[in-house]
């Protein structure tokens, strides 16, 4: 039966759990460094949604090395379409807004012709990057609070602020910058904290 | 099709960038008479100031003048045999990395006039940016 009671945007829980795919990047990658939690709470078949992380990328380059550092989060709303569920598995599609702060570095030699090769270090100390999401995947039930969760997200309209003689090659959150937009994928562990008894 | 969605997306998540280069070093100088019509200015030569000559003895209406990316300012000689000017621009450099097999280049941009015998009016910067694609940078009026 449908619950059209006000009753039913009282949240009934809060999920919280870490991006598995984000620390296998770090354990198994050179050149990555990061890791990103996500939380969720429910208000009927709406989910309000925050994730937070840290990226570092240190990419070597054929001519030098681009390396960067910082934070991000995105914030948000998915819409359940499988709220009937009594175990609130999750079919949803949803959207975000990105927001980055990171600091980046370029090391790298370059030689034209008539001219001796010139060496050079630029970086940006504080660039923030915005953007926004499409989003859409699967929460499942596991077993008792266990949860997995499977989100893809379409990622545009990244704006950077604070880029000074160096254009960021590399978003914390975002990922490279020379495309407009860009696909990204995260699978999460997730703990579910109930807030009321289920009915 | 589920195959190739996924081929797709996974192109997309590893997608490298392209090494298309579109930097130029190059400052290219169109001669012309004081009503703007294309000038043909004979130089014993042309030369980055105590560096490379980079013309001798032509017959010219347009000149490309490289800068070096590693200084922010370059003075060129012009020699006409009978007398001289000298021409300096300054520029930054916007550094950007294409890809990682690509790497990373300097783009020449803000070109301006910074000093030189010419009149103010006889040297106008009509593209501060040097990129390959560009026709034409500076007009030199005689």
């Amino acid at each position: 039966m449908v619950d059209t009671t006000a009753a039913r945007f009282i949240p009934t829980g809060v999920r919280l759990g870490a991006d598995l795919l984000t620390i296998g990047m770090s354990s198994f990658r050179e050149d990555f460094d990061g890791w990103e939690v996500a939380a969720d709470v429910d208000f009927y078949r709406y989910y309000l949604v925050a994730e937070f992380g840290t990226w570092s990328t240190n990419d070597l380059i054929n001519n030098g090395q681009y390396t960067n550092d910082g934070t991000y989060y995105r914030v948000g709303v998915d819409v359940n379409f499988l709220y009937k569920d009594p175990d609130k598995n999750m079919f949803f599609i949803g959207a975000r807004f990105g927001h980055s702060t990171f600091s980046d570095q370029l090391t790298y030699s370059y030689d034209v012709k008539q001219f001796p090769r010139s060496n050079y270090d630029v970086s940006n100390p504080g660039v923030t990057g915005t953007w926004v999401e499409m989003t859409s995947g699967l929460k499942v039930k596991i077993w008792s609070v266990f949860w997995l969760g499977a989100t893809g997200r379409l990622k545009f309209g990244l704006d950077l602020d604070g880029n000074g003689n160096l254009t960021s090659y590399d978003v914390p959150g975002y990922g490279k910058t020379f495309k407009s937009n860009w696909w990204g994928f995260n699978y999460y562990a997730l703990v579910r904290i109930p807030l009321r008894p289920k009915k | 099709m589920a195959a190739i969605s996924l081929v797709w997306v996974l192109s997309s998540c590893f997608d490298q960038g392209e090494c298309l280069i579109t930097n130029s070093n190059i400052i290219r100088v169109s001669l012309r008479t004081k009503d703007n019509q294309p000038a043909t200015i004979t130089f014993a030569s042309v030369s980055v100031l105590n560096d490379t000559v980079l013309y001798t003895n032509k017959s010219l209406t347009a000149l490309d003048l490289p800068v070096n990316p590693g200084v922010l300012e370059m003075t060129y000689v012009f020699d006409y045999g009978d007398g001289t000017d000298t021409l300096s621009f300054g520029y930054t450099n916007q550094h950007v990395v294409l890809s990682p097999s690509c790497g990373a280049f300097p783009y020449q941009r803000n070109l301006s006039v910074t000093g030189g015998t010419f009149k103010t009016d006889s040297v106008k910067v009509t593209n501060p940016s040097l990129l390959k694609d560009a026709l034409e940078n500076v007009r030199i009026y005689y």
